[in-house]
């Protein structure tokens, strides 16, 4: 802690499209672009060779292509993203037991108690990019600082393959002229609404009145204040430790934009299936459904619906969701469907009264387990039979363990 | 259209439709009520195609019969309002209506009778006598077990049965469920079976409150259940639905027996469930030789333990464990005005009778939460 260098921040390169050209070296070298399913266009990740033509993440397969007509695409495989983030992770766990995997190609590591047994900070992130090159072949950029917000904007400072780190004496330095919307956390909405407030720049968030701000943003205003002064409390929290979970939930980008309802709705059960199965696995229920909606020109949307009572049933879950969709209309066929649990409460343990009721809750244990054992749909409602399995991209919120650990297929 | 009418005699009326007329609906006509003028007398209906309620009130004079509709809230207020007591009402061919009391003059835009609802009929039906008391005390302990949640709507109604002189409620929520039943000595005929909606039995409630009569009459078809008095006419829309089947789950042969009393029991949950985990008060039951300690504990806060007196007697001198929902237990005591509870247990697992001690015609019965 001498230095304030205790938090480092890891990021695997390019991650997917690095994997692709690991296990497939007529890839090396190349441009390539991972994408979602096989019918979806747009770009995931794409390698450091086709950035470097101006291929960016979020492009169609028509833009991408203009930008550079000797990329090669390649579909997503997220099995094999998930054994290699695995084994990465737990190279890290070898150096120190406090690891919040955050994404599936990024992890905090607090490294404030390693100075004894690994050396220096700037040591220890050697050591750790070494043993991941050895291991798996990949490369990855590695961010020292005082704290998370700090470390994660030092892992970016040098891509690929960077070491970087932000001691406290330098911070204000930095910070100074940097845009505010760099900083981890502050999204383009904060970013314009800071603007209106003529605040552009970090030194500028961390001068501002702490006042105005909460007035303006209420309880995280001071918050952003701190941000912008390179301040951040939160601590590296590994797994187990985590704040309790706020929502389950899980969206899809679909294999093609979809307009008839009971299309929809048969993408609406796979979901509320996945979603609470999810919850009944950890014993948590939800009381309020949120859908989420989004059109192929991008236009995103959600809606609401409040329960009577907190459920992770599936019928429940998916009924709630179909009567919020019947209440809307349309203007275009949907890209992407989410949908979620918010209210999160521990499970209630009340038994139900009636047969019925109780027959179900076997039905749902029941599928669970052989879902445990199997694979997850393994089992699954017959309606959901007929469309192709669609292995869709990873959600930013992959976890290797705990509620966060997303099935994919 | 054209009449003099007392203005506390008419305002009770328009008071009493405020609760069915919609508030925000896609038909602007449901916010209106109906006003027919004819023979000496003023017949106002308002529906909210679920219910339908007429009532009909004398005038003080009318120089021409007619009929108009009018914005219900409006009306309500603008009448409220009046302070001289003679109130004069008319309206031209354009449906406006002109509201007159003292030097203020109101001039409001109505709509014409052809594009109200008509009010549904009760063809079919014989009506039964029924006492005012009996359906209240009916409605009263059993309103607090129905389900809230709309996606189950077959349980969002009250069950009614009527077999010769007897008449049944049911409700529940799934969790929990309530039965009584009640002898009818003016003799209701005929069975029958309804779903009734929430709204429209609470709606039922309400009117047999402000009446102030001693009974009224009871009809029932295969659509709707009517409730008349001397003034006013109500029609309830059953809901569709398959009720579920309850006699199955009223359990026989609970024989641990406990008697406490009520606001004993009831001061006592309400102490300890404030230390219970999150929304759903969990309260832990443990019954042992003339004594109940109530407990409950939340992970975040504490613990919290009372005790109290109860009768408490079993086969084998075994205590019992258990947890419910203190709000289920709650709700019956609360509907109580007996002294004294009984609770009619099994096992922890199944489910529990609660009644008023000695009764013989309301059954409670509440389903238990895992240890």
């Amino acid at each position: 802690m001498s230095d304030g260098a205790s938090v480092m921040h890891l990021d695997m390169d390019a991650f997917f499209a690095s994997v692709e050209q690991r296990v497939n070296p007529a890839l090396r070298g190349l441009p390539i672009a991972v994408t979602g399913a096989a019918k979806r266009t747009v770009v995931t990740t794409s390698s450091y060779e086709a950035r470097a033509l101006g291929v960016r993440t979020g492009m169609n397969r028509f833009e991408a292509k203009k930008q550079c007509p000797s990329l090669i695409f390649v579909s997503g495989n997220n099995a094999k993203y998930m054994d290699v983030s695995t084994r990465i992770m737990e190279i890290i766990k070898g150096f120190s037991p406090l690891v919040e995997v955050y994404s599936i190609d990024e992890a905090f590591i607090d490294i404030s108690g390693l100075r004894g047994l690994f050396g220096s900070p700037l040591d220890i992130g050697r050591a750790l990019k070494k043993r991941i090159k050895e291991e798996t072949g990949l490369i990855c950029s590695v961010g020292i600082a005082p704290n998370k917000l700090m470390a994660k904007l030092a892992s970016a400072m040098d891509k690929p393959d960077g070491l970087s780190i932000l001691r406290p004496c330098d911070i204000k330095a930095h910070l100074q002229d940097m845009p505010v919307g760099t900083l981890w956390g502050i999204g383009p909405n904060i970013t314009s609404r800071l603007g209106l407030m003529g605040i552009k720049t970090c030194g500028e968030l961390g001068r501002a009145n702490a006042g105005i701000l909460r007035k303006n943003f209420g309880i995280i205003g001071e918050r952003l204040g701190a941000m912008g002064r390179g301040e951040y409390k939160d601590p590296v929290r590994p797994a187990g430790f985590e704040d309790r979970v706020k929502s389950i939930g899980h969206s899809m980008t679909l294999p093609e934009d979809v307009w008839e309802r009971e299309k929809i709705k048969m993408y609406l059960l796979k979901l509320s299936e996945m979603v609470c199965a999810r919850a009944r696995r950890h014993g948590l229920q939800g009381r309020t459904v949120c859908l989420t909606l989004r059109y192929p020109d991008f236009f995103t949307f959600t809606r609401q619906r409040r329960l009577s009572r907190a459920t992770n049933d599936t019928h429940t879950l998916y009924r709630a969701a179909k009567r919020t969709l019947s209440t809307m209309r349309l203007r275009a066929p949907l890209r992407l469907i989410g949908v979620s649990l918010t209210g999160i409460v521990e499970g209630t343990r009340q038994l139900p009264l009636f047969t019925e009721d109780k027959q179900r809750e076997k039905l749902l244990a029941a599928m669970d387990e052989i879902n445990g054992r199997f694979g997850h749909s393994a089992l699954t409602w017959s309606a959901l039979l007929e469309p192709e399995r669609t292995p869709g991209v990873i959600s930013p919120a992959w976890r290797p363990s705990g509620v966060r650990k997303i099935d994919v297929g | 259209m054209k009449f003099v009418i007392n203005k506390s005699d008419f305002l009770k009326p328009l008071a009493r439709v405020q609760g069915i007329v919609e508030k925000r609906t896609t038909m602007p006509i449901l916010s209106n009520l109906l006003m027919n003028v004819k023979d000496g007398k003023v017949e106002i209906s308002a529906t909210d195609l679920e219910v339908s309620i007429k009532d009909v009130t004398a005038t003080e004079s009318i120089s021409e019969e007619g009929s108009v509709t009018i914005n219900a809230r409006k009306l309500y207020e603008i009448i409220k309002a009046f302070t001289d007591d003679t109130i004069k009402i008319s309206s031209n061919k354009d449906s406006k209506v002109t509201i007159k009391g003292g030097k203020s003059n109101f001039n409001v835009m109505g709509l014409p009778e052809k594009d109200f609802p008509v009010f549904p009929d009760m063809e079919g039906s014989t009506l039964h006598k029924v006492r005012v008391d009996t359906l209240k005390e009916m409605i009263d302990r059993t309103a607090f077990a129905i389900s809230t949640d709309e996606t189950r709507y077959n349980i969002n109604g009250f069950l009614l049965e009527k077999n010769g002189n007897k008449i049944k409620l049911v409700a529940t929520d799934g969790h929990r469920l309530a039965v009584i039943e009640k002898e009818d000595d003016l003799g209701l005929g005929d069975s029958a079976r309804a779903l009734l909606p929430r709204k429209g039995l609470m709606e039922i409630r309400k009117l047999l409150d402000e009446d102030g009569g001693t009974e009224f009459s009871l009809g029932i078809t295969d659509k709707n259940l009517m409730v008349s008095t001397p003034h006013t006419t109500m029609i309830v829309r059953l809901l569709d639905g398959e009720f579920p089947d309850y006699k199955r789950v009223i359990p026989e042969g609970n024989d641990k027996m406990a008697g406490a009393d009520k606001e004993d029991l009831l001061l006592s949950l309400r102490r300890v469930s404030i230390l219970s985990e999150n929304r759903i008060k969990g309260v832990k039951f443990k019954f042992s030789d003339s004594k109940l300690v109530l407990s409950a504990s939340s992970q975040e806060i504490g613990d919290a333990t009372v005790e109290m007196e109860v009768n408490y007697t079993e086969n084998n001198n075994e205590n019992l464990e258990i947890a419910f929902n203190a709000i289920y237990v709650i709700d019956l005591l609360d509907s109580m005005k007996e002294e004294r509870v009984t609770i009619a247990l099994k096992d922890n697992l199944s489910p529990c009778i609660m009644r008023p001690e000695g009764s013989l015609d309301y059954t409670y019965v509440i389903m238990p939460m895992r240890l």
